[in-house]
C-alpha cells in the first residue's frame, strides 16, 4: 500500500526528485505542524504585544528594561521597536499559516528569534533583572524572569523556523497551489 | 525559488513596519513623563483610596502594621486649605501655582514642575484628600524603618520589565505621589515615568523626599506595611 510520503514523492509536484526516503522530504512533512505550530505562536505573541488591555505598555516596558533602545534618546525607533515587531509577527505568521511565501515567511521568525536570542544573552550577561515580555504578559514556557530557559525555547523555535525555511515542498500550503499555475502560464509569444 | 525569497523577506518585513509605523502614530506609548494634570482636578476626579487594594500580592498583609502611634502631625504642620480651593485653580498642567508655601519654604524650579514635582504641602494636600497613592520607591529595609502613613512599597526594581500588582490595583485616575530620599534621587523621577508609561495621568513626585516629610511632622509608619511581594 502507498503511504502518503510515497505518493508524494511519486506525483510530479514532489521534491523527493525521486529519493523518497530523503531528509529533505521528511522534513516537508515535519514542515506542516511546524509551521502551524510556529505561526499560532508568533501570532499568540504579536496579539498579546498589540491588542490586549495595556499591552503595547507592557511590552514597551519590557524593551525599555532590555536597555537597548533608550526612548528617551531615539524615541522614533523606540516606537518601531514597541509597534514594528508584534507587526512583522503577525504578518510572518498568517503567512506561515497559509503557507504563502513560506520560506521568506520562516525567514523573517528566525531572523527575528536571532535577534531575541541575542538580546536575552546580553540581558543575562549584563544581569538585568527583567521579564521577557516574549510572549506580552503570558510566560507559557519559561518564567517571569529572563533566563537561560529563553534562550532554549528561542532554540526551539529557530530550528523549527529553519526547518521550514529548508523543506522544499510545502504541503497544506498556498505556495505548493500557486506554484503549477505559475509553472504552467502560456508563454507570451511576440 | 531562491530569486524570490530575499524580495519576500524585505516586502514582509517592510509591510511589519509599516504597520507598526501606523499604529504607533495612531496610539502611541508614552516614553517621558507628562506634565502631571491639575492637582485640584485630579483630586476631585480620583474615586477615593482604598486602604487596601484588592489584589494584593500573596504575602502583602490586609491592614497596614502601624507600629507607631499614627497621627504625628501637628496642626500648624497642615498646610493652608488655600492649596486646594477653587480658589488657585490652574490650566497650565501644573500643580496649583497658587499652592501654599511647602513647609519650610520650599521652592521648585519649573523645570522640576514640569516633570511633576510637588512641594511637601501639595503631597500632603494629596495625603489629607484621601484620593491619592503614595508610593515608596526606596529599597525594602529604608521602607520598613519608616514610610508615609498607607504609601505602598514598591522599589525601582518592581518595575523593570513588569507592572508590579500593587500598581495594577489603582485607578488610572488617581493621583500618584512618588518618592524617595529627596533631593537628587532618581527612583521616585524612574517609577514616576514608568507609571506614565502604564497609563497613570496624575503621577507626582514628593521633591522633598521621605526625609522631608518626616522632618515636617507628617503622618508616618515603620513596619512592614503593604509591600511589592518579591
Amino acid at each position: 500500500m502507498d503511504t502518503p510520503l510515497k505518493i508524494a514523492c511519486q506525483s510530479g509536484t514532489s521534491c523527493c526528485g525521486g529519493s523518497c526516503a530523503s531528509k529533505t522530504c521528511v522534513l516537508s512533512y515535519l514542515a506542516v505542524p511546524f509551521r502551524f505550530a510556529l505561526g499560532g505562536l508568533f501570532l499568540l505573541a504579536a496579539f498579546n504585544k498589540l491588542f490586549v488591555e495595556r499591552g503595547p505598555q507592557h511590552f514597551a516596558a519590557s524593551v525599555k528594561a532590555f536597555k537597548a533602545i533608550d526612548p528617551d534618546q531615539a524615541p522614533m525607533l523606540f516606537q518601531l521597536a514597541v509597534f514594528g515587531t508584534p507587526w512583522v509577527e503577525i504578518f510572518a505568521g498568517v503567512a506561515l499559516i497559509l503557507g504563502l511565501w513560506t520560506r521568506a515567511a520562516a525567514g523573517v521568525i528566525a531572523g527575528l528569534l536571532v535577534v531575541f536570542i541575542a538580546l536575552i544573552v546580553s540581558v543575562i550577561l549584563r544581569d538585568l533583572n527583567t521579564e521577557c515580555g516574549c510572549f506580552g504578559k503570558l510566560s507559557p514556557f519559561c518564567g517571569d524572569k529572563v533566563g537561560v530557559c529563553n534562550i532554549v525555547q528561542n532554540i526551539v523555535l529557530l530550528a523549527m523556523a529553519l526547518a521550514i525555511a529548508n523543506a522544499r515542498t510545502q504541503f497544506f500550503a498556498l505556495d505548493s497551489i500557486l506554484a503549477p499555475i505559475k509553472n504552467h502560464r502560456p508563454a507570451v509569444r511576440g | 525559488m531562491k530569486c524570490t525569497f530575499i524580495p519576500q523577506f524585505i516586502i514582509l518585513v517592510a509591510l511589519g513596519l509599516s504597520a507598526g509605523f501606523v499604529h504607533s502614530k495612531l496610539a502611541p506609548v508614552k516614553t517621558t513623563v507628562d506634565a502631571p494634570g491639575n492637582m485640584l482636578d485630579a483630586v476631585k476626579n480620583a474615586p477615593k483610596r482604598e486602604p487596601s487594594p484588592g489584589s494584593k500580592p500573596t504575602g502583602a498583609p490586609t491592614k497596614p502594621d502601624v507600629k507607631t502611634p499614627e497621627p504625628v502631625v501637628p496642626d500648624q504642620a497642615v498646610p493652608p486649605p488655600a492649596a486646594i480651593t477653587p480658589s488657585a485653580p490652574s490650566n497650565t498642567g501644573t500643580p496649583s501655582p497658587g499652592a501654599a508655601p511647602a513647609a519650610g519654604d520650599e521652592t521648585l524650579t519649573p523645570a522640576q514642575r514640569s516633570k511633576g514635582h510637588i512641594t511637601l504641602a501639595e503631597a500632603y494636600t494629596l495625603f489629607k484628600s484621601d484620593t491619592a497613592y503614595f508610593i515608596d520607591t526606596r529599597k525594602k529595609s529604608d521602607y520598613e524603618e519608616g514610610h508615609v502613613k498607607d504609601a505602598f512599597g514598591i522599589p525601582l526594581s518592581a518595575f523593570l520589565g513588569k507592572s508590579p500588582k500593587l500598581v495594577d490595583a489603582i485607578d488610572r485616575s488617581s493621583p500618584i505621589v512618588c518618592y524617595c530620599i529627596g533631593g537628587n534621587c532618581d527612583e521616585s523621577d524612574e517609577v514616576a515615568k514608568n507609571l506614565n508609561l502604564m497609563g497613570y495621568k496624575n503621577v507626582y513626585i514628593m521633591h522633598a523626599g521621605f526625609p522631608g516629610w518626616k522632618a515636617a511632622g507628617y503622618p508616618i509608619q515603620t513596619g512592614p506595611g503593604i509591600q511589592e511581594a518579591e
